[in-house]
């Protein structure tokens, strides 16, 4: 199987956090700015929150396994946190600014 | 990290299954107990071992029920701190509301009080709780814990922590990895669907342990997967709440426009008026359901600022015939009695979110569905049981991982027996305490936490044999204890109340007829495995001197 | 008492069609011990009388309940089938030869 006694503490307190933290923070994002999308495009409010839970624990598990996959930590950081955290300002001034 | 997919998925599965496995195996038994939650709460609250009721007249009962419904202590308490100079002598009441099932002899109701002078929070609110019989109004004794529906269940969504949201997220968190170790678990299981069916009881451990393991896992995969993906969605707003920070402003926008919409006013207007004859009310929506072909009895009753001129009357169907929870509300004007508004039907989106939770929250009328459930459930704890002890078995005559081997061990005999024990010995205190202690109920959860704690320290006492390679005793001293004390609650149900199997089942009294057969039949499961276990120590110890 | 006849019917509905499925397997033939050859054409024909039973199970529920409530009782009762046939053919797998129609 694996070699997990020869792996490193920090190394894997950095993987699982690359996809665990990384992961949550992408999904965030994805929540905030697909339910801006949503109103801006027409759904009521609720409706749009509703749409975007359903959907937010499914993208959560897959963007947390492929994180696992990725070779080194810093892609999944950039991808997960960073993609995260900009969704989450698109969204952030899509509703500040042109929803009310 | 791993040269394939296989491999790093075999990882997360592995070590993410083992850590939150003991989170999960608390959740997966405390839900299947929560499935019969309030039959569990006839079997310890006696006196409220009569028939399901039906909501009761507004006028008649709950009216005056409402107003004798005062403020918790310990909010009060705490909202005294954070509040600028003093709270008034009577708290404004905000709204009101007394929520039923078909499997509810007793009657929820509970009250919000506004706080006002919050500088942080000009909505700032807490909470009165009461359980009244809704045949008299007559209110049961708040120390009167209901186990099932008020501890076992809590239990489960939140591991019955209060402080801040702790409880949820960590049950959120075990989800989450939940979902991740069915997808993973997938992936590395390469004979799905040719050994879907197999179970090699005769082989050696490791491989019967597996066996059990991957058929637990993937036979009930559906429930699974969508009891951990609905729970999930269930308390979204607790786990991603972006409407009460990020997109508060247009969260907010949107609810005032909606309450326009719908004619529902959202603040008091500060003007008393005096409510409306609501059993009339309840009357016109029992007939706007029929006309709209779902007739139905009352699941919810809601008041919004009683007493004011803007208050409005909510009724919501009780869903006991199809998956959807209590749905397609009315609203009234409380002082004129007119209806304000209709719940349109639902749009696909809120279909499939109705379907979700309700799958999971289960207000449906549905013996044969709710024993499913349980099966599933217990399917569930056996799936992360055997993992554990494959885990301990592949590892155990590894010299490099003894101490690991030794605490996991100790940790799943807690996580399950030591589990049951901590369950019978609620059920058993629950019968020996006094009726009129004080505080009975917390009496009760202590009792609770301290056989788990108990049978913690007696795991961690008889596990150092397992570095050996031997099975540890603790497994199955604690099969005995549990086999004791289910049998020991079952007479003592007998002695303090008088309802025996034998009268139980001779008239039909379900709820606590089939309690004292699931606990003799847990009883019963306890020995067989004991003795069996008995017969396996002994088989580790000749394979040891041998080997 | 209808419904519970339905009910009951779904049940062993769901348990035969799992266990077709499951003779569809020549490991789990040979756990019957019936004298008789595993062919590719006795597995596809078990294949399909499995599937066939399991739809009939959901027909069933259908008749005793809502739409949304007999496709869960449906999904469960499968559930709770396979794991009942996973424990005779480890227990007592002779019991199934019954079932064992076509051979």
């Amino acid at each position: 199987m694996s070699r997990s006694s020869g792996l490193a503490p920090l190394y894997l307190i950095d993987r699982i956090a690359s996809s665990m933290v990384g992961g949550y923070l992408f999904v965030w994002g994805f929540t905030t700015l697909g339910i801006t999308l949503g109103v801006w495009l027409g759904m009521p409010y609720l409706e749009a929150q509703t749409l975007l839970y359903l959907l937010a624990f499914l993208v959560y598990a897959s963007v947390f396994c492929w994180g696992f996959t990725v070779q080194r930590t810093a892609v999944v950081w950039t991808v997960l946190a960073g993609g995260g955290v900009a969704m989450t300002l698109l969204g952030w001034c899509l509703g500040r600014f042109y929803l009310t | 990290m791993f040269s394939t997919l296989r491999q790093s998925m075999a990882w997360v599965h592995t070590w993410f299954g083992l850590v939150l496995g003991f989170l999960l195996i608390v959740i997966f038994f405390f839900g299947s107990l929560s499935v019969f939650d309030r039959e569990i709460d006839r079997w310890v609250l006696p006196e409220t071992r009569f028939e399901p009721q039906i909501m009761p007249s507004y006028e008649g009962i709950l009216e005056q029920a409402f107003n004798h419904v005062a403020p918790e202590t310990d909010e009060l308490a705490a909202a005294k701190m954070r509040v600028e100079g003093e709270l008034p002598e009577q708290l404004q009441i905000m709204n009101w509301g007394a929520y039923t099932t078909h499997r509810d002899p007793t009657l929820y109701l509970y009250a919000e009080y506004a706080v006002p002078n919050n500088p942080n929070d000009p909505f700032d609110h807490i909470h009165g709780y009461a359980t009244i019989d809704p045949r008299t109004g007559a209110f049961l004794p708040k120390d009167h814990l209901k186990i099932g529906s008020e501890f076992f269940y809590p239990m489960h969504y939140r591991l019955y922590l209060h402080w801040e949201n702790l409880g949820y997220i960590i049950v959120g968190v075990a989800a989450l990895i939940m979902l991740v170790a069915l997808v993973s678990g997938v992936i590395i299981h390469r004979k799905l669907f040719r050994e879907f069916f197999t179970f090699r009881r005769h082989k050696h451990t490791q491989r019967r342990v597996l066996d059990l393991h991957n058929m637990t896992g993937v036979v009930a995969l559906p429930f699974h997967f969508f009891f951990a993906f609905s729970g999930l969605v269930i308390f979204a707003y607790i786990y991603l709440p972006v409407s009460a920070t990020v997109l508060q402003t247009p969260a907010f926008a949107a609810a005032q426009e909606e309450a326009k919409d719908k004619g529902l006013a959202f603040a008091p207007a500060g003007q008393s008026a005096a409510i409306a004859s609501v059993d009339t009310m309840v009357v016109a929506a029992k007939r706007l359901w029929s006309e709209r072909g779902m007739p139905g009895d009352v699941g919810y009753l809601f008041v919004n600022h009683p007493g004011d001129i803007n208050s409005y009357v909510s009724i919501y169907r009780a869903g006991r015939d199809a998956v959807s929870l209590v749905g397609q509300g009315i609203h009234f004007n409380s002082v004129t009695g007119e209806l304000i508004y209709q719940d349109p039907d639902p749009t696909a989106i809120s279909i499939i979110n109705e379907f979700l939770t309700g799958l999971h929250l289960q207000h449906f009328e549905h013996w044969l569905l709710r024993w499913l459930y349980v099966i599933g459930g217990l399917m569930g704890c056996i799936c992360i049981a055997t993992g554990f002890i494959f885990f301990v078995e592949k590892r155990k005559r590894d010299s490099q991982q003894v101490t690991t081997v030794r605490w996991v061990d100790a940790f799943a005999v807690t996580s399950i027996t030591g589990m049951l024990l901590a369950t019978m010995a609620i059920l058993v205190a629950n019968r020996l305490l006094p009726v009129d202690l004080e505080h009975k109920g917390s009496w009760e959860i202590r009792a609770f936490f301290m056989v788990w704690l108990l049978s913690l320290g007696h795991a961690f006492w008889r596990s150092n044999i397992v570095a050996q390679g031997l099975i540890s005793p603790a497994w199955r001293e604690q099969c005995w204890g549990v086999a004791l004390l289910s049998v020991l609650a079952v007479l003592l149900n007998w002695t303090t109340t008088g309802d025996h199997l034998l009268k139980t089942l001779f008239n039909g009294y379900w709820p606590v007829a089939s309690m004292d057969l699931v606990l003799l039949t847990l009883s019963g499961l306890s020995i067989k495995v004991a003795l069996s276990l008995r017969q396996r120590e002994g088989d580790a110890l000749l394979l040891m001197e041998q080997g | 008492m209808n419904e519970f006849i339905l009910l009951s019917l779904t049940l062993v509905s769901c348990y035969t069609g799992m266990s077709w499925l499951a003779l569809a397997m020549k490991s789990h033939w040979l756990q019957l011990r019936v004298k008789r050859d595993f062919t590719s054409i006795k597995a596809t024909v078990y294949r399909i009388l499995g599937a066939a039973s399991l739809c009939g199970a959901l027909v069933l529920c259908l008749q005793v309940d809502h739409p949304s409530i007999a496709f869960l009782v449906w999904i469960m009762s499968m559930v709770v089938a396979a794991k009942a046939v996973g424990l005779t053919l480890s227990y007592r797998a002779t019991w199934l030869r019954p079932l064992a129609i076509i051979n």
